[in-house]
């Protein structure tokens, strides 16, 4: 996929043309290495009568194992680009395949089956139930696939974040870095394909914002787990592999950075 | 997800807000109970009515004059007395109504009576010795009448039992005279009370022979000089031929009567008046029933109430529930959860309170002592649980579909 993301540089429809011309047999590839393979996917919202292009026309790949950051000022579509990478919405045009399955034309029941066994959300304000522990957070996704072992997963889980012990304590006891923590726990209970990190560090101060960032790292460099980080911040953006950078509704550019 | 999970999160939810669920538990809990409460005692008035007209015995049958038309004018129905003591005789005759074991006339004179210093208005009742039986009266003290008092028009009476404490309270009825339009009767005998209270008392009159009271209280004769009688009692050798007895009876009157066209009496049986009874409270139970069912109208509104200001507190949570995996259905069978605990414990501990208000009516005593009958019978608490459970759905559904429908995104960048 090297190639392919060589060919951002130039548009989208140079990539298209490549991908077209060299048919079949590079798509099983590309599914067999990438996790995500996004193809010319565009969004229109509908405001009353006008229409706003949110995304227009984004190709995309990202392999098993990688950490990528996508970075743009606000308005460039990386929320819309983000809540169809995790399966929250539906793109306009475009087809989006995520670990060999094509998502984007699956109905709401079928793609809340995807967001649960196949998807991690990490987002800026937690997202956490209030007034109900770490522990029965985490086990919330377990809840809508009738999961085993529920307590033990959990407790795992939270073990990999390093705070087993406080998995009674109610997410409001709790500072921000351990929320944070705990929904990270709760991003990898199903052991997902991907982990999407929505300004993870939006609301944490620096040094935890460290902490949270380097559970990340760990997380990518010791169990491949793939994690896509939306952010602004180009020091947290730093943490990735390779940044793409989003610029109204378009991939303007992509670096990749070598450890 | 598993209805147990759900159940558990149902409580979870409902007990973060304790009052605020208590509240709207006890809009349902007042609406079940008052349905509970007013309809046993429409239960319970129609079981001691029916309990009450079978004990004077479903296998009697009356006769009683009916509508006539003369010249062209309709009087009411027992407007006018057009049987007679020889009806009486031809019914009791065995080969005519061959399943009636005994006729008992009968002629009602409504009259103040007078004894030493006490005094009464009650019903006389001109009967003959065959009377006491068939209505199951027995004395309590003396004798009741016989063939030869009748025959003699003897001036004798029997006291029904709250008729005899009115005028003798010491109990000391028998060998006494009373009076009655100035005429002295002698006391033979005081009948042991039937029970019953209110309008239904049974032990309110007194009976004469009914000879002396169409002769010398009340002159009821026809041209012909035959006796005029207002009932003829019948009694049937067993339940179910109550019908052939009616058949028997009214072809011997229409013959004795010379009838072509429409009868002027009618014959009821006791089962007639149970099921006009029946009809009667069954019609005040549902009025009864109705009214309550309102005030459960208004618990289930505030069940949907509270459901919508809940969907909307808690967008954001399933905003979190939809991105983690909760499919719309999931949503819906949470929330319409908690709906159905609410209306549900407010129907168990509607029959609680059901209980109690019907328990509290019976305590109530009317003027003349008597109480108010109620009943609480399985079908009502199934009506009362099974209304209560489907208000929980009713009024669940559009709350719950509502937080189902929510878009994930929008859900969850909701402040």
């Amino acid at each position: 996929m090297a190639a392919a993301s060589a060919e951002e540089a130039e548009g989208a429809a140079s990539v298209r043309a490549v991908d077209e011309a060299v048919g079949e047999t590079s798509d099983l590839k590309a599914i067999a290495t990438a996790v995500i393979e996004v193809d010319d996917v565009t969004k229109v919202y509908r405001m009353g009568s006008v229409e706003v292009s949110a995304l227009r026309g984004v190709t995309l790949s990202v392999d098993r194992g990688e950490m990528v950051a996508i970075m743009g000022p606000s308005g460039s579509g990386k929320s819309t680009l983000m809540n169809i990478l995790g399966c929250l919405d539906r793109p306009t045009n475009g087809v989006y395949w995520l670990d060999g399955v094509e998502v984007s034309k699956l109905g709401d029941d079928q793609l809340a089956e995807i967001r649960n066994k196949k998807i991690g959300f990490v987002f800026q304000s937690f997202n956490l139930l209030p007034r109900t522990t770490a522990l029965a957070n985490v086990e919330l996704p377990l809840l809508y696939s009738n999961g085993k072992d529920k307590r033990k997963r959990s407790l795992e889980a939270l073990a990999r974040v390093g705070l087993a012990q406080r998995s009674r304590h109610h997410t409001n006891e709790l500072s921000g870095g351990e929320q944070q923590r705990v929904a990270i726990a709760r991003s990898l209970i199903n052991n997902p394909s991907i982990i999407i990190a929505d300004e993870p560090t939006g609301n944490l101060d620096s040094r935890t914002s460290e902490e949270i960032m380097a559970i990340f790292d760990e997380l990518n460099r010791e169990e491949s787990i793939t994690i896509i980080l939306v952010t602004h911040e180009n020091d947290i953006a730093r943490h990735a592999g390779r940044i793409v950078h989003l610029r109204d509704g378009v991939i303007e550019s992509e670096e990749v950075l070598t450890p | 997800m598993n209805p147990l999970e759900a159940l558990k999160m149902a409580l979870r939810a409902l007990t973060a807000n304790k009052l605020r669920s208590a509240l709207t538990v006890l809009g349902i809990v007042i609406g079940v109970g008052a349905v509970i409460g007013l309809m046993s005692i429409g239960r319970g008035i129609e079981s001691a009515i029916t309990s009450q007209i079978k004990s004077i015995g479903s296998d009697l049958v009356f006769v009683r004059p009916g509508a006539v038309s003369q010249q062209g004018v309709r009087t009411a129905q027992g407007g006018a007395v057009t049987l007679t003591l020889e009806d009486a005789r031809a019914i009791a005759d065995p080969n005519r109504v061959t399943v009636a074991t005994g006729v008992a006339p009968q002629t009602n004179f409504p009259s103040p009576v007078v004894a030493g210093g006490q005094n009464a208005f009650t019903q006389i009742v001109g009967v003959t010795p065959e009377y006491f039986d068939m209505l199951s009266y027995t004395p309590a003290d003396g004798e009741t009448l016989s063939q030869q008092h009748v025959d003699a028009r003897s001036r004798v009476a029997v006291l029904g039992s709250s008729v005899a404490e009115i005028l003798f309270p010491n109990g000391d009825a028998v060998g006494q005279t009373i009076s009655m339009r100035q005429m002295r009767f002698r006391v033979i005998g005081v009948l042991s009370s039937k029970g019953g209270g209110g309008p239904g008392n049974m032990d309110d009159f007194i009976a004469v022979p009914l000879t002396t009271l169409s002769s010398q209280l009340q002159m009821l004769r026809t041209a012909r000089g035959e006796i005029r009688v207002q009932i003829i009692n019948v009694k049937v050798d067993s339940s179910e031929n109550i019908d052939i007895a009616k058949e028997q009876i009214a072809a011997v009157l229409r013959e004795r009567h010379n009838i072509i066209g429409e009868d002027d009496f009618t014959i009821t049986s006791l089962n007639d008046l149970i099921a006009a009874f029946t009809q009667v409270t069954q019609i005040m139970s549902i009025f009864l029933g109705s009214i309550a069912g309102i005030s459960l109208l208004v618990g289930g509104i505030g069940i949907m109430n509270i459901m919508l200001v809940s969907v909307t507190e808690r967008i954001r949570e399933i905003g979190i529930r939809k991105a983690v995996g909760a499919k719309r259905r999931d949503i819906l069978a949470q929330f319409l959860f908690e709906s159905m605990v609410l209306s549900l414990s407010g129907g168990v501990l509607g029959i609680a309170l059901g209980w109690l208000m019907s328990k509290g009516f019976s305590s109530f005593r009317g003027p003349t002592g008597q109480t108010t009958p109620v009943m609480i019978t399985p079908d009502i608490i199934i009506l009362a649980v099974s209304v209560a459970a489907g208000i929980g759905l009713f009024f669940g559904i559009y709350p719950a579909s509502r937080a189902a429908k929510l878009d994930p995104i929008q859900a969850l960048r909701y402040e």
